[in-house]
């Protein structure tokens, strides 16, 4: 049998050869083609997929008071997440992520079950708590950074300051009103991951720097706020009132010194609180002002010559206007007396006459001139306007109700301002929160707010006259007990009925408003309470004399020279001061019988048998015959070491102050950190029994401020 | 009679290649090594090529010194071998990702298609030298190689693994090929081979969807058009000098084989235009010598196996190539010598080493 042919396999061999070197070819040319001429179209494909853009997020600006004192700042700390879709077990995961975090189960499991990308487990853990979860490895349970928001005086100016939201948005407050300057400016870092989702070692990495949110100086004093939070506290306890507030400013500049309303809230852990503490009423929402707004119709007649102050009038009990009889308040009427004394009186008949006498054109005139019915300009959102009735709805009856406040909706602010204008000596001005926008580390100033003047409203001789009326209403009249030993104080007392069903009801709010000292004013301020309980509702029974104290306060603060006659005054009666005793767990007839003998009264709050808690504290001066509150509670019946007290917050403590609150109460500490306290657990409010420990947190603010 | 000094040219392209592996296979399977090992051992892949080279190069240069025609006894042991193994690979194979191509012996995996290739060229090579000029029969010389051919396919096949089903019957086709088969038998066998490969893409809809992603990859990126979209970034992103041994980025688990199939893309992206042209040269190189060996083997026998063995390394190599600049529809398939793995690199150089025995004896003069 013949072999194969050697020269069919040589040419086929060689044939192969070059049909190897042909599909080189083409492979040469198609490298060519894809590294060569599409390498740029590729190389971007590449570099889409793996370099990705991160948000960074800037640190929101810091709030500081007038003096600089810290009251909110931002900084980075952990927070717990979870990426649902990455959770195999939600069950199984839920109760241990409950478990190392001390949250309910059923809460963590409709989280982790939820239609999302991403979720916030809890927001503020505790260290351990972090290392717990970290520890458990749980797929889709992740740590991350996350700036958060710290009110470092807890709930002291809460309604200022508002709330901002977790994804550094300014929600309510001046955190909404200053939102894009707080806020600040997000960073890019755009680095390369893998197809994972990981870094890419030794990869490339880009950062476009965050510009962190500006910084606000406010016009709020934290001293002064913290004094007028104290005062209305007491104010609304002693008197079982619905609501009050307080409002300071300085009547020459238009600043707002301080803004309280109670009850309040802690902007650090608001969804506790019924939405309804939250309300900063005495802007955004109006109410029927009654005597107070008298101030308004004063202004206009005296600025009118229209009457002076020695003007007689008659006041037989009311005044008939049209078809309507209008009542005085006082049954019987205040008889003959001149105008200085219709304003100590407050005698509604006069203030309806002048009214009368201003006729409608005139008297909106004013009352539009002093800004009632328009936004005061606050920097504030949601402010309200109030209702004037358009004027074809003013006939004279109306005309004179309005002149003794009756019939006309305004806001307590905008009432300030119309007292600061006849204190400062006729001008209304824009009221003020922020002083100014500051760089974010609060060193340089950016913008400053100065004093804005809205318009003149009266002469200067008509504010000096008009403060010197309401001078005496404080000395002779119905403000008698808003004097402060030392002070000239000018003001006026106001109890308007509440409106209800077609009529006015049984409610009352009772006001003051009032300035000092009057000579060279310094603070103006306001006090108003919503439906007292107590058996007297008259603003210059109950509301006068708490302006008193917290102005009187306010004026030792800021250290202003008290006026020479009245100093001797002063003198006096500080030798006639008394300390308070310490009362703390007596029993209450024990307790009722000291404060007996010491020349003081009391006054009763809760049901126990065992004094808890004092106001004023234990070594305080007071004049004789103030009322010390009691504090009375059913727990602390045991003896003292076996007693269970209340933890207190500690948000804003230095460890040595935190140690001594602690251990004052009996309680141990367990020190974590350094700075500032910003967590603690217990939670305040818990009741702890004596010698039990509290883990207290403490946060450097400027170490971490930075990224 | 004195046999002759291997093929020195042969020698230094192989070891090229080998080395060129090594280095590749570490850097490209760095990220997964890190993580496979939880970031203890970078070099894991790296380590075990090194070794499995150094094994290999122990295997060839074992073979250099063996003559060849001692293996021709025990044509009819392999050409039984082949089959069985590849009958029970499909019953006691290791399953990975659905196919069961690998047996596991533990310390290497040892793939029965690779021994197949080397088994068909020695059964080609005999029976084709056996029957002489009855290969210009139609049924002699085309029907029953195909027939023994066609089994070994159809069992590949069954694992499944397309790519090297085609590796198979291209050594086939080129064997018969050079030994002379008529045109008109091989153009016919062409033909229906066309068909069937169209019937085998239609019947596994998979195959369909990668046929047509390679025409356009960016159509479905997250899809089928995934690894060879990835496999052109890679290219791409190397430009003409490429990012630098060890800069990959497609290696970052973009690429989802990156030290097996995809190896070349990664040279690519890490040594630019100059890499893979070498690589395309080297292999160029290795065409060359190893049909040379080819026309200067002493007996058609030896002729018929280099025409095997090269037509194997260099078609599997081209194939691999081809598929990863997107010249043809993906199938899974390595780059011979270059790419990663253990027993098939030793096989390979079993048969390079078997090349450079034939290479020692220049044919007599005619």
């Amino acid at each position: 049998m013949p072999g194969l042919n050697p020269l069919v396999i040589r040419k086929r061999t060689t044939l192969l050869l070059l049909g190897i070197f042909g599909l080189i070819g083409i492979l040469t040319g198609r490298l060519f083609y894809i590294q060569g001429i599409k390498a740029s179209y590729y190389q971007h494909l590449a570099e889409d997929q793996r370099l990705r853009d991160i948000r960074v997020e800037p640190m929101r600006g810091t709030i500081f008071d007038r003096k600089l004192n810290t009251l909110a700042f931002s900084f980075e700390t952990e927070a717990v997440y979870a990426i649902p879709h990455q959770i195999k077990d939600p069950q199984g995961t839920a109760k241990i992520v409950a478990e190392k975090l001390n949250l309910p189960e059923k809460e963590v499991y409709s989280k982790l079950t939820k239609k999302t990308s991403f979720v916030w487990l809890k927001m503020k853990p505790l260290p351990e708590e972090v290392q717990k979860i970290k520890e458990a490895r749980l797929p889709g349970v992740e740590v991350a950074q996350k700036a958060q928001r710290f009110y470092l005086q807890g709930s002291l100016a809460a309604h200022v300051l508002g709330i901002s939201g977790i994804d550094n948005q300014g929600l309510e407050g001046i955190e909404k009103y200053y939102d894009q300057y707080l806020s600040g400016i997000p960073g890019r870092e755009q680095a390369e991951y893998d197809s994972k989702g990981d870094h890419i070692p030794l990869g490339e990495r880009r950062f476009i720097d965050a510009q962190n949110g500006a910084s606000l100086v406010l016009t709020i004093d934290q001293v002064i706020q913290y004094i007028a939070e104290r005062e209305l506290e007491k104010a609304v306890l002693e008197n079982g009132a619905k609501k009050g507030a307080v409002i300071l400013m300085d009547p020459m500049t238009g600043e707002i010194l301080a803004l309280a309303n109670y009850p309040s809230f802690d902007p650090n852990h608001y969804a506790q609180y019924p939405a309804a503490n939250r309300r900063n009423w005495v802007l955004v929402d109006q109410f029927e002002p009654g005597s107070t707004f008298k101030i308004v119709t004063a202004a206009a007649a005296l600025e009118e010559g229209l009457v002076r102050r020695d003007s007689r009038f008659f006041d037989p009990g009311y005044i008939v206007v049209e078809d309507r009889r209008l009542k005085c308040w006082r049954a019987g009427g205040h008889g003959s007396q001149t105008f200085v004394e219709a304003v100590e009186n407050s005698c509604n008949p006069v203030f309806a006459a002048l009214a009368l006498r201003l006729g409608q054109q005139k008297f909106l005139q004013y009352i539009h001139a002093f800004g009632f019915g328009q936004q005061t300009g606050v920097d504030f959102p949601g402010e309200a306007r109030g209702i004037i009735p358009p004027p074809a709805r003013i006939k004279n009856v109306e005309l004179a109700t309005i002149g003794f406040g009756q019939g006309i909706s305004i806001t307590p602010l905008q009432l300030l301002c119309a007292l600061s204008a006849i204190a400062n000596g006729g001008e209304l001005l824009e009221p003020r929160l922020v002083k100014e926008i500051r760089t974010p580390d609060g060193k340089e100033v950016i913008t400053k707010f100065e004093k804005k003047t809205i318009r003149r409203v009266i002469s200067e001789q008509t504010a000096r006259e008009l403060a010197s009326i309401l001078t005496s209403v404080v000395e002779n009249g119905s403000g008698n007990r808003a004097r402060i030993a030392g002070y000239r104080v000018a003001g006026k007392t106001g109890t308007a009925q509440k409106p209800s069903k077609g009529g006015y009801g049984q409610e009352r709010i009772a006001s003051f408003i009032g300035f000092a000292p009057v000579e060279n004013p310094k603070v103006a301020g306001m006090i108003i309470l919503d439906e007292p309980q107590g058996p007297v509702k008259y603003g210059g029974v109950i509301a006068a004399p708490f302006f008193s104290s917290i102005v009187g306060d306010v004026l030792k603060y800021l250290e202003v020279e008290p006026s020479r006659e009245q100093e001797e005054r002063r003198q006096t009666n500080e030798d006639n001061l008394v300390a308070v005793p310490n009362l703390l767990h007596l029993p209450k007839g024990e307790a009722i019988q000291i404060l007996k003998q010491a020349g003081l009264t009391y006054r009763e709050l809760g049901v126990g048998e065992y004094v808890i808690a004092q106001n004023p504290k234990a070594g305080v001066a007071v004049e004789p015959k103030t009322t010390i509150l009691l504090y009375c509670d059913e727990e602390s019946r045991y003896r003292r070491e076996h007693a269970t007290v209340l933890v207190p917050n500690l948000a804003g403590f230095t460890p040595q102050e935190a140690t001594k609150a602690l251990t004052e109460l009996g309680l141990k500490i367990v020190v974590n950190g350094s700075g500032i306290a910003y967590q603690q657990t217990p939670a305040p409010g818990t009741r702890l029994s004596t010698g039990a420990t509290v883990t207290v947190y403490f946060i450097t603010p400027d170490t971490d401020r930075k990224r | 009679m004195k046999a002759g000094k291997p093929d020195l040219f042969l020698i230094l392209v192989v070891l090229f290649l080998l080395t060129l592996g090594v280095v590749m296979v570490t850097s490209a399977s760095f990220p997964r090594a890190l993580s496979a090992t939880g970031g203890a051992d970078p070099f894991s892949f790296g380590k075990k090529q090194l070794f499995f080279s150094l094994l290999s190069l122990v295997l060839m240069v074992v073979m250099i010194n063996f003559d060849y025609h001692r293996l021709r006894r025990f044509t009819v042991l392999f050409a039984v071998l082949a089959p069985v193994l590849l009958v029970l690979v499909l019953f006691f194979g290791a399953e990975i990702n659905g196919a069961r191509r690998w047996f596991d012996l533990k310390i290497f995996n040892f793939q029965p298609s690779e021994f197949a290739k080397l088994a068909l060229i020695f059964v080609l090579a005999h029976y084709l030298t056996e029957i002489g000029s009855e290969v210009r029969n139609f049924s002699t010389g085309m029907l029953i190689p195909l027939v023994y051919a066609g089994l070994i396919c159809g069992l590949v096949m069954m694992e499944p693994d397309l790519g090297t089903t085609i590796v198979i019957f291209a050594i086939f086709l080129t064997m018969l090929f050079a030994a002379g088969v008529r045109i008109g038998h091989l153009f016919l066998l062409s033909v229906s081979a066309i068909a069937a490969g169209v019937v085998l893409i239609i019947k596994e809809p998979y195959r369909l969807q990668r046929f047509f992603s390679f025409l356009d990859p960016t159509q479905d990126p997250q899809g089928a058009g995934w690894q060879i979209l990835q496999s052109l970034m890679a290219l791409g992103s190397g430009g003409i000098i490429g990012l630098g041994l060890g800069r990959s980025r497609q290696k970052f688990f973009y690429l989802p084989e990156p030290h097996t199939d995809y190896i070349y893309s990664i040279i690519g992206e890490e040594l630019g235009l100059l890499g893979t042209i070498l690589v395309l040269l080297l292999f160029l190189c290795l065409a060359w010598r190893g049909y040379k060996v080819a026309l200067s083997a002493k007996d058609h026998y030896g002729s018929l196996l280099a025409v095997g063995i090269t037509s194997w390394l260099v078609v599997q190599a081209l194939i691999n190539i081809a598929v990863v600049t997107a010249t043809i529809p993906a199938t899974g398939i390595t780059l011979p010598l270059v790419s990663y793995g253990g027993s098939s690199l030793g096989l390979t150089m079993l048969a390079v080493g078997i090349l450079l025995n034939i290479s020692r004896e220049p044919r007599e003069s005619q």
